[in-house]
């Protein structure tokens, strides 16, 4: 079960990081959304 | 003498950190939000846009200092408060778009989102495409939506960080006019 | 545990290395905030160097259209493979912070039914402000909001909002209703963490309620050796979470209980 988690884990990652996961949750941490943090 | 030895090593850590930090500082200057304020009375920064949906690169220089004052609005399709003020806009766009010109620079890192954005949307008024590093270092951008309002020469009047209501949107318009 | 307090401090360093963020108030801008850490903490922490995996996967679910957060999702279940709650007990800035208002000397609200009963709340507000708001908010408005971050979270209360609106004047203009409603709830927080040990992590943290899941059969972690357990229930006395059991849901992986266990039943996994 852990192994099988762990591949699962792997390729969702790997995919992830191949559609552009990366920069989906760069672009968000970056440049801030005033409201998204409380500030609003 | 152990916890004492790793209190001194804890220490030493943040001093090690600190120096670093420092050093990264001092390197890399990042953008500052006090910044965009300062910038009043100055000329507005000129960066490389691309027209929308085409991406055409365009210098702000091109588009500003006409002789028309300009709104720039730096927003992105995953900002809430940045779509929620866009209705605004699109209901002010005709009443100032004859004395004022828009720019409506996304800054999102997918252009495709912006596309499907105005695919559903349809707003009137003029989006353009702005790179996000770029935006943030000449402009000091750290929060969107940031609205900045430049006078006919070029020189920035006002800027405004987080969304406005309409009422709020237009003395921000009016601003230009004064 | 000293080596416990030390990954704690070397954590909230480590996460928030952007020494210079706390003095002017900028935030980090470099590629390392595309990598989520494993704790809570806040991206808009002038400080924070990499992203929160909490707020990244509320923004990835549902930004302007609904997306399978496949790189997020991927993190976060390594993480919980890897070490489960220990995360918690180890390598969270805000568990450590709640550790250390914990030890300020005033009556304590011991754990009780009631408690024990309140943490499967973690599970709700998880479900409701981490995947269903932000998909409801992306069908009214045309665009998600993370609602735990917006609504709930202290952390980016205590690390973004008051230290972003108290370094950079041009932000306060923007205060209004959910600022308020967030600093109360971070004070209240704050003020059960003196009494009460570890209320946020107990009964609202999502993250803790997802790396939870995997305490049973993560990589790392306390195990016990059932050949030496003589059932004493030692170790349950003198755990400040709601545990029924050594390393169940509950537990944030402290060690606490290795120590006072008569036989040395309990110990930490070596990760095979």
């Amino acid at each position: 079960m852990r192994k099988i988690l762990l591949v699962v884990a792997l390729g969702c990652l790997a995919y992830g990081i191949y559609a552009g996961g990366i920069d989906t949750v760069l672009q968000k941490a970056t440049f801030i959304c005033l409201e998204c943090v409380g500030i609003g | 003498m152990l916890k004492k030895i790793l209190m001194v090593l804890g220490v030493l850590l943040v001093l090690v950190v600190g120096g670093v930090g420092y050093l990264f500082y001092s390197v890399t200057k990042g953008p500052d939000m006090a910044k965009a304020q300062a910038m009043e009375r100055q000329p507005a920064p000129v960066i490389t846009l691309k027209t929308f949906p085409d991406k055409n690169a365009v210098p702000l220089s091109d588009l500003i200092g006409k002789g028309k004052p300009v709104y720039l609005n730096f927003w992105a399709t995953w900002c809430p408060p940045c779509v929620h003020e866009m209705p605004f806009m699109n209901e002010l766009y005709p009443q100032y778009k004859d004395k004022m010109d828009f720019i409506i620079a996304s800054v999102d890192s997918k252009p495709d989102d912006v596309v499907a954005f105005q695919e559903k949307n349809n707003y009137a008024f003029p989006i353009y495409y702005a790179d996000n590093k770029e935006a943030a270092q000449a402009y000091g951008i750290q929060g969107i939506p940031t609205s900045i309002l430049i006078d006919g020469e070029g020189n920035i009047i006002n800027v405004h960080i987080g969304s406005m209501s309409k009422d709020d949107m237009q003395s921000f318009f009016d601003g230009a006019f004064k | 545990m000293v080596k416990r307090r030390i990954a704690q401090l070397v954590t909230a360093i480590v996460y928030n290395a952007n020494l210079s963020g706390f003095v002017t108030g900028k935030i980090w801008q470099g590629s390392s905030k595309g990598l989520c850490v494993p704790g809570l903490n806040c991206y808009s922490c002038p400080g924070a160097l990499g992203a929160c995996p909490l707020g990244s996967l509320q923004s990835s679910v549902a930004g302007m259209a609904l997306r399978f957060p496949f790189y997020v999702f991927g993190l976060m279940l390594l993480f919980g493979l890897l070490l489960g709650r220990s995360i918690c007990g180890w390598f969270c800035p805000f568990g450590f912070l709640q550790d250390l208002l914990y030890k300020l000397p005033t009556p304590k609200l011991a754990k009780n039914s009631l408690t024990r009963k309140l943490t499967s709340l973690k599970y709700v507000i998880g479900i409701v402000f981490v995947l269903i708001l932000p998909i409801v908010f992306l069908e009214l408005n045309g665009v998600g909001s993370p609602a735990f971050c917006k609504f709930i979270c202290p952390a980016g209360t205590i690390e973004a909002g008051w230290l972003m609106t108290a370094l950079n004047p041009g932000l306060r203009s923007g205060l209004g209703l959910i600022f308020a409603w967030k600093s109360f709830l971070a004070i209240v927080v704050i003020l059960l963490s003196i009494a009460m040990f570890r209320p946020f992590c107990r009964f609202i943290c999502p993250l803790g309620a997802w790396y939870g899941l995997f305490n049973t059969f993560s990589f790392f972690g306390i195990t016990v050796d059932e050949n030496k357990c003589t059932h004493c229930q030692a170790c349950l006395k003198i755990c400040k979470l709601d545990c029924q059991k050594v390393g169940d849901r509950e537990c944030i992986n402290c060690g606490d209980c290795t120590k006072i266990c008569p036989t040395h039943a309990i110990g930490f996994k070596k990760g095979v």
